[in-house]
């Protein structure tokens, strides 16, 4: 099975989103941290030690992190099946059969847009395989063949429907 | 009890359907607007009622505010009655050839919904108390669409002879149309007579109710009830009991009470019945008396139950996964037995659906699989641990400990796969063991995940999807060797969804 890379903006785009997570997450403790020291509610040492190991471990991690999910981050399309593999820790495969696709969707958030990237969505009636961080243009021709394919599946069936009930 | 759907009543309600002309649009029974409004602002009524009793003294007083609010409410409940009885007297029902069309032609809105019979997925006749004083029924249709898996699609509420004359012209529509497409079914329709395969009787309800119930409300009670009464007898005794010693007893028994009373209610008379070759009519309950008729061949999986006490026992009930057949939304397992044991629910089975009857032993989780699954508890374990270490007493964190880790050991110890030819058998829970057997042709997508131990030992699990309402909608698979999971991604792309081997 040939898997696809995706593109080196994808590593920007993953660290950005990083450092915008952890960044409001460090806020919020951070916030609540000072409004405890205005009000003169001491603390014992504990709860800044974790404070500041988790600053150290989300520095680290929108650091070294998205590089790696880069590196897993793969997918793979051909006439019967989309697949995805990612992950960092756990590594997961997302299988859809294209005759069981019945919706294709491109989305394009607005810090995917800031790297001219976007995400297509491959949603079947159970659930959706979701191949992120790819390029405008490759998701545009995703897209297409997704639809043609899918177009061609269903006058397949189409016909085998008539041929039945002819047959009937 | 009045039954809805016996033989008597069919053959009276073909003659009504005869005598309907069904092409022409009706309305729905004029109650409808009614019941509508009674239901959806029941809340605002008893609170009402509820404040026009406490505080009539204060409302006479100097309550000006109070009397505005309660005025208020009365013209907002007035607003919703007059918007449900414009939409009653603009909404129109017809057969439109085999077609059932809902035209609803409101001054804001218009619209004109097509419903072709070979995609109904379900068909349920409901009667509560409301519908009862009424002499009307509500006839609900489901369709086999993913889009609106979560919600009936038409809810309609018509005299029952009419509500049961248009399910009956749906059905035979919807044959017509199955035995001009697949012939060699013509000769199976001939034999399409209503047979009971099995009637619950009250005991076998209680039985249900009883054991039904989960290990953890047996828990929460346990622990919720003697807190209850410590901290509310005393000050009850002392001044009477006010509104939130109320709230406390509902917070307190609540669980219990709606997993060991409500199904005594939900599942009386529980009778499963074929009509047919093709069908199954479930029918069941006290005040709210339901009626489901499902086409079964759009029966997307068959799941399996065993409610901790149940699994004691070695018994089980079963579920009938079709769109609509119980709505997530209405909270109602989509039930086609209650708790039997093994040997009758498999006969059951055989009569209802022979093509999901599991042929092979189901496989248990390899001992491998062990530490995967106690490794992925040890993290809330741990945390709680600490928590209880740092803010309360270490003794409360090792029990903590102690119940996470039993926990992943029944995870692991439930865990099951049953590999067919053409269908696949998954087993998960924890205290409640589930399983569901579907066919490979009706996996909507399936995600295999590992981490490195995993890998190490040559183990994935899985996430496998089929359409069905939220509640069933995915099926988590293992901890299995990456070989078998490989093997249901294979067979998944190796079936169309019309169950077609390519």
């Amino acid at each position: 099975m040939e898997y696809h890379a995706l593109h080196k903006k994808a590593v920007a785009c993953m660290r950005l989103s990083e450092i915008i997570g952890w960044g409001v997450l460090l806020l919020i403790l951070g916030a609540t941290r000072l409004v405890l020291l205005f009000k003169h509610i001491l603390l014992p040492l504990w709860p800044d030690l974790c404070l500041l190991g988790l600053v150290a471990f989300a520095v680290l991690f929108c650091l070294l992190v998205p590089p790696v999910r880069y590196r897993r981050y793969r997918y793979h399309i051909d006439p019967e099946q989309v697949v995805v593999v990612e992950g960092l820790w756990f590594i997961s495969r997302s299988i859809a059969p294209m005759e069981r696709i019945h919706q294709i969707s491109v989305k394009s958030g607005p810090i995917d847009r800031l790297y001219g990237l976007a995400q297509v969505e491959a949603v079947t009636a159970g659930g959706k395989v979701t191949i992120r961080f790819l390029e405008k243009q490759v998701a545009d021709e995703i897209t297409d063949f997704l639809q043609q394919r899918i177009k061609h599946i269903v006058t397949e069936q189409g016909q085998q429907g008539s041929e039945v009930g002819t047959h009937a | 009890m009045r039954e809805l759907p016996p033989e008597d009543t069919r053959r009276k309600t073909t003659t009504v359907a005869a005598a309907l002309d069904l092409q022409q649009a009706r309305r729905c029974h004029f109650a409808a607007p009614l019941i509508a409004t009674l239901k959806g602002t029941w809340a605002i009524i008893v609170f009402l009622i509820v404040t026009f009793f406490r505080e009539v003294s204060a409302l006479k007083s100097a309550g000006t505010l109070l009397l505005f609010a309660a005025l208020g409410l009365v013209v907002l409940l007035l607003l919703i009655l007059v918007f449900n009885v414009l939409r009653w007297r603009r909404t129109y029902i017809y057969f439109s050839g085999r077609d059932l069309v809902v035209e609803r032609r409101l001054a804001i809105s218009q619209s004109r919904t097509t419903l072709r019979p070979e995609s109904v997925a379900s068909i349920n006749i409901q009667q509560g108390i409301l519908e009862r004083l009424f002499r009307v029924s509500r006839l609900q249709f489901d369709l086999n669409s993913a889009a609106t898996a979560d919600k009936t699609d038409f809810d309609l509420i018509f005299p029952t002879a009419v509500a049961l004359a248009y399910q009956q012209e749906l059905e035979r529509l919807r044959m017509t149309a199955e035995v001009a497409a697949d012939p060699v079914q013509q000769d199976m329709q001939a034999a399409s007579e209503f047979l009971v395969l099995r009637r619950f009787t009250c005991k076998e309800v209680a039985r249900h109710a009883l054991l039904g119930t989960s290990l953890w409300s047996i828990f929460y009670t346990l622990v919720s009830v003697p807190l209850y009464f410590s901290l509310s007898l005393e000050e009850a005794l002392a001044e009477g009991v006010d509104l939130s010693m109320l709230i406390g007893l509902v917070i307190a028994f609540g669980p219990v009470f709606s997993q060991m009373i409500s199904p005594l209610f939900r599942y009386y008379g529980f009778t499963l019945a074929r009509l047919g070759n093709d069908r199954v009519q479930i029918s069941y309950g006290l005040f709210t008396r339901r009626q489901f008729t499902l086409p079964l061949a759009k029966t997307n999986a068959i799941v399996l139950r065993q409610p901790f006490f149940a699994r004691l026992f070695g018994l089980s009930y079963g579920e009938i996964i079709n769109v609509g057949m119980g709505d997530a939304a209405e909270g109602i397992a989509p039930a086609f037995c209650l708790l039997t044991d093994v040997r009758e629910m498999s006969l059951l089975l055989d009569q209802i659906a022979p093509q999901f009857r599991l042929e092979q032993d189901i496989l248990a989780s390899p001992k491998k699989a062990l530490p995967i699954s106690l490794l992925r508890y040890a993290p809330w374990a741990l945390a709680g641990v600490a928590a209880a270490v740092l803010f309360a007493r270490w003794w409360i964190g090792l029990i903590w400990f102690c119940l996470l880790m039993v926990s992943a050991l029944f995870s692991w110890r439930t865990k099951g796969l049953c590999l067919m030819e053409d269908r696949l058998a998954i087993c998960n829970g924890i205290f409640n063991k589930r399983t569901i057997i579907t066919f490979y042709a009706k996996l909507q997508s399936l995600k295999i995940v590992d981490n490195p131990l995993a890998r190490r030992l040559g183990l994935a699990w899985g996430v496998a999807t089929i359409l069905a309402e939220a509640a069933s909608r995915t099926n988590t698979i293992g901890c299995f060797s990456a070989a078998e999971l490989d093997s249901i991604a294979e067979k998944m792309l190796c079936y169309d969804s019309n169950g077609l081997q390519r």
